[in-house]
C-alpha cells in the first residue's frame, strides 16, 4: 500500500448549501405560513388558513481511492443529491363581521371519500375473509 | 402568535401550531404548520377564542377508526363463531 495521501473532492461549498437550506426549513415554521393574507369585503374581512407541510432530505459524500496495480493510479469523486416536498391544503376559513368573528371549516370532500373507501374495502376484505372460512 | 390585526372596532390575533422534526444523522427534516386558532379581541375589551378543527382530518380519521374497528370486530365475532 502506498502512504500517498489523496486528495478528496472538496464539498465543503456543498455543506454549506445543505446547512443553509435546513435553517431555511426550519425557519418556515412560522404563523405567516399558515394564515394568509386577509380579504376585505365591504364590512366583512375573510382571513384563510391553511396547513403546510414540508420534508426534504439531503446527503453528500465523497470518496477515494489508489490502485497499486499494473495500472495503478488515483482516484477520486464525489457527489450529493436532495429532495423535498411541499404539501398545503385549506384547513378553514376565518370571517369577522362587524357582529362577529367565526370560523368556517373547509372540508376536503375528496380526501374524506378516500378514507371512506379505504375503511369500508378494510371491513368488506375482513368479511370475505370470515365468510370464505366457512 | 401572528400578527394582531384590526378588524372593524375590534382586533384579531391568529396563533398556529408547528411540529418540527430533524432526522438524527442525515440531513433532514419535516415541519408541520398547521393553524391554531384566533383570538378575537371585541370593541368592549373582551377576548374570546376560536379554536380552529380541521373537519377534513377529524373526518378522516373518524372513518378510519370506525373500518378498523368493524374489521376487527367482524373478524373477532364471525372468526370465533368459525372456529
Amino acid at each position: 500500500m502506498a502512504d500517498k495521501e489523496i486528495d478528496l473532492p472538496d464539498i465543503d461549498h456543498a455543506h454549506t448549501i445543505v446547512q443553509e437550506t435546513m435553517s431555511n426549513l426550519i425557519d418556515s415554521a412560522d404563523v405567516t405560513k399558515v394564515y394568509g393574507r386577509p380579504i376585505k369585503q365591504g364590512d366583512v374581512t375573510v382571513v384563510p388558513a391553511s396547513e403546510n407541510l414540508t420534508f426534504m432530505g439531503f446527503g453528500v459524500g465523497a470518496g477515494g481511492g489508489e490502485s497499486t496495480g499494473e495500472n495503478s493510479g488515483v482516484g477520486t469523486g464525489g457527489g450529493g443529491g436532495g429532495g423535498g416536498r411541499t404539501l398545503s391544503r385549506p384547513v378553514a376559513i376565518i370571517i369577522v363581521t362587524p357582529e362577529g368573528a367565526y370560523v368556517e371549516p373547509v372540508m376536503d370532500p375528496t380526501k374524506v371519500a378516500m378514507a371512506a373507501i379505504t375503511a369500508a374495502g378494510f371491513m368488506f376484505g375482513m368479511m370475505l375473509r370470515m365468510v370464505r372460512r366457512r | 402568535m401572528g400578527q394582531t390585526m384590526k378588524v372593524g372596532e375590534g382586533e384579531i390575533t391568529p396563533y398556529s401550531r408547528s411540529t418540527t422534526v430533524l432526522f438524527p444523522g442525515v440531513s433532514g427534516g419535516l415541519v408541520w404548520n398547521r393553524p391554531g386558532g384566533v383570538i378575537v379581541k371585541q370593541s368592549d375589551g373582551s377576548e374570546i377564542e376560536l379554536r380552529i378543527r380541521d373537519a377534513t382530518r377529524i373526518a378522516q380519521i373518524t372513518l378510519l377508526t370506525i373500518g378498523l374497528v368493524g374489521g376487527l370486530t367482524a373478524w373477532l365475532f364471525l372468526g370465533r363463531r368459525n372456529s
